[in-house]
């Protein structure tokens, strides 16, 4: 048995690697994975020792465009992928390089890459698994926690296939790992481990860079001891943190004369005239949130290679409905764990666990137990008010479970807007995990909403809704799920019968939804 | 040999789930049917409207556009041909009677005889061809939707809708070309000999899952003398 891993959690995280693996040979087809024509033929550029391409002049080979389009005579075209730092394809191009070895037969070697997807997905319920069990969670908990992930369906789904979000998923519950441990354990170590994954997972895709300010400002916070310690400690950190940044910025700027260059830079269509829409109005024409969150569930498809009308959907029905409802249940949870921790705070006694070292310390006056209580219902107050405001100025839900959708999104907002306001206090070190966690993951949702609302008013288009996007610091919010799940003793019988949900219902969404999919049905 | 040592309440509620889980997917594999299967021609809704009760003798015909169909490369030849049509009862009436459903390619009629009483307010009624593959359809020179009503009498029949989108031809009622169409799906049953193949490991796979899930064996292993 491996050290640290229950029995449990280790068969979970096997079943996941054979589904993954059964699912990325047999069941789905080639190239229905988010461009999957691209990633495949940037792995294909190393593994045949072109190294790595350059965004303009890379190619996508005729032979997989015929495939594609089951043509012959095809030429080749230009690929964007190559817009993405390399990390992943190298490690993609591993078993590709050792398929070329053994066999021509481009059936296996178009789908030999998908393995690290595979293993990345079954890797990462092990780390999510080790990080909940940071925090103290038990054995049962931690193992329901961290398996999980593996039954969303969306989750399933890129594991079968050439992409790099799962491996950047993996990296990121690395780096938040290293993170938790820190705050846990405080060895000062583990800020520079995390920033070793941190910067790995920024090798992969340029999103994670958005979690590093946030990240540095909290190993601000956090580092203890003289200014020199601290100023020492922050500035490695912080370097190291910066190296793929650095690195793979200063090679488009070399190639390109543009450190943020990507394929959207030339080529996005802009309007003469930016729509004249606030966020706001982008945010209440358009379901963004809903199709964020639904996409983030199951968005199956990209080219549609079953031959149906339809090239990609989104998974409903039931498996729909359960989400919707799963996401009502963490929001409530979030809020509950928070609303009881702020009383804990203000209104009880201090728990402080006498480490505050850098932190804003409270004054004498704010320490009376009325302004105390004045300010929890303030925070309170204010928390009601603009979660209402935000609420009013969402598109509204369609359905009824749209409902529920649109709650959650709402939450993640006032969570993380309250978390910041809580932060001075001296707090438990999973009382700091869960506010940190939603702070993070809220700064990185605020800028990815932003991007998406350049495109809007930029291109006029409703584009980029991914839910995969969040893979990043999805294991933020899984940390915030179980320190909730922790502190308000959550039975397990609740919990298993929600997993258990959970897996009937990916099951569904497979069998009834996406099988019949592939082969080109609706 | 090695042994798990095992809560006896948690194996229970693990055969309670596993047996839910399949009881629900079997349930769900059967009530899905033909709507699984691929979707090749239909139609958008614009402006639709009964096309009136489908009472004795009256028949409706409707020639497909043959040419919509020789787009469509991508099928298995020998798969069978299903049509659905989008029926109405009138608001859940009580109705009496049958109505053919059909196709006609050159001039073979395949049909279904349905009795009324089956057919749904506002949902497509689906009738597979068991003598109908995509190949013959392809290899058509005329095909055209029947709807006719055998024994229906007014104030007991059911009907149809039609759209204004005349994609794929227009509905023609003896001796009338209509400016409307059927709302009709056209498609094959083209499940292929793999799936249940795949539905059979997900189904382990996950049940698996499930099973280790609740019962979670106890860290301790117990090696037996």
């Amino acid at each position: 048995m491996i050290r640290g891993f229950s029995p449990a959690i280790l068969v979970l995280s096997l079943i996941f690697l054979v589904k993954a693996l059964y699912l990325a040979f047999f069941v789905t087809p080639l190239w229905d994975i988010p461009d999957e024509i691209g990633h495949y033929s940037y792995a294909l550029d190393i593994a045949e020792g072109r190294g790595i391409p350059k965004l303009g002049t890379s190619m996508i080979p005729a032979q997989v465009m015929e495939h594609v389009t089951h043509k012959s005579n095809m030429e080749p075209q230009g690929n964007q992928i190559a817009q993405h730092p390399p990390l992943y394809y190298i490690l993609a191009a591993v078993p590709l390089k050792i398929g070329m070895s053994f066999t021509g037969d481009p059936e296996i070697l178009f789908r030999l890459p998908r393995i690290i997807a595979a293993i990345s997905g079954a890797l990462l319920i092990l780390v999510l698994y080790k990080t909940i069990k940071l925090i103290g969670l038990d054995d049962y908990r931690a193992t329901l926690l961290g398996a999980a992930v593996g039954f969303i369906p969306m989750v399933s789904y890129l594991s079968s296939g050439t992409n790099h979000d799962m491996t950047l998923f993996l990296f990121s519950a690395c780096g938040v790992f290293f993170f938790t441990r820190y705050i846990v354990t405080r060895h000062v170590r583990d800020v520079y481990l995390s920033a070793v994954w941190v910067t790995l997972a920024g090798g992969i895709k340029m999103t994670v860079w958005v979690i590093i300010p946030p990240l540095l400002l909290i190993y601000a916070l956090e580092i203890s001891g003289p200014v020199k310690y601290w100023f020492g400690h922050m500035i490695g950190v912080g370097a190291l943190m910066l190296v793929s940044p650095v690195i793979w910025m200063s090679r488009n700027y070399a190639l390109f004369a543009d450190p943020v260059y990507t394929a959207s830079t030339n080529t996005c269509r802009l309007l003469a005239t930016p729509l004249p829409d606030t966020f706001f109005d982008y945010v209440r024409i358009l379901p963004v949130y809903d199709n964020l969150l639904l996409h983030f569930y199951g968005l199956i498809g990209g080219i549609g290679s079953g031959g149906g009308i339809v090239k990609a959907f989104v998974i409903a029905g039931a498996p729909r409905a359960f989400f919707s409802l799963f996401l009502l249940v963490v929001a409530l949870l979030l809020i509950v764990s928070l609303v009881q921790m702020l009383h804990k705070i203000l209104c009880v006694p201090s728990e402080s666990d006498g480490m505050v070292p850098f932190r804003f310390k409270v004054n004498e006056w704010f320490n009376r137990g009325s302004v105390r209580k004045g300010y929890f219902l303030f925070l309170l107050l204010l928390a009601l008010i603009s979660g209402s405001l935000i609420y009013l100025e969402s598109h509204p839900a369609t359905q009824f479970f749209g409902w529920f959708r649109i709650f959650f999104a709402v939450a993640i907002v006032v969570l993380g807007l309250t978390s910041i306001l809580v932060l001075p206090f001296e707090l438990k070190a999973d009382n700091y995990i869960f506010l940190y966690s939603l702070i993070v993951f809220l700064f990185f949702s605020c800028i990815l909403l932003s991007q998406l609302y350049g495109i809007y008013v930029n291109e006029g288009r409703f584009g980029a809704i991914h839910g995969r996007y969040f893979y990043p610091v999805l294991p933020f919010l899984v940390m915030a799920v179980s320190v909730s799940v922790q502190r308000l003793y959550i039975n397990k019988l609740s919990l298993v019968l929600l997993v258990f949900l959970l897996v009937l219902m990916e099951m569904e969404s497979f069998i009834i939804q996406a099988l019949p999919f592939y082969e080109g049905g609706v | 040999m090695l042994l798990f040592v095992w809560k006896r309440s948690l194996l229970m509620f693990a055969l309670i789930a596993l047996i839910t889980s399949v009881i629900y997917l079997f349930w769900l594999y059967n009530r899905i049917g033909l709507s699984m299967d691929a979707l090749l021609l239909h139609q958008t809704r614009v402006d639709t409207r009964p096309v009136g009760e489908l009472t004795k003798d009256v028949i409706l015909r409707q020639p497909l556009d043959l040419n919509s169909l020789s787009e469509i490369d991508s099928q298995d030849p020998n798969a069978l041909v299903y049509l659905g049509v989008l029926m109405a009862n009138y608001n859940n009436r009580q109705n009496k009677g049958s109505v053919l459903i059909g196709l006609e390619v050159d001039k073979r009629l395949e049909f279904n005889m349905v009795d009324v009483d089956v057919i749904k307010d506002n949902q497509y009624h689906y009738i597979g061809f068991e003598n109908l593959t995509w190949s013959d359809l392809l290899s058509a020179n005329s095909v055209e939707i029947i709807l006719q009503g055998v024994d229906g009498e007014s104030g007991s029949a059911v009907t149809a809708w039609a759209t204004k989108d005349l994609s794929y031809g227009h509905l023609i009622s003896d001796p009338h070309l209509l400016d409307r169409s059927l709302l009709f799906r056209l498609g094959v049953e083209n499940k292929s000999s793999m799936r249940d193949v795949h539905v059979l490991f997900l189904l382990v796979f996950g049940l698996i899952a499930i099973f280790f899930l609740i019962t979670q064996p106890a860290r301790k292993i117990r090696a037996l003398r």
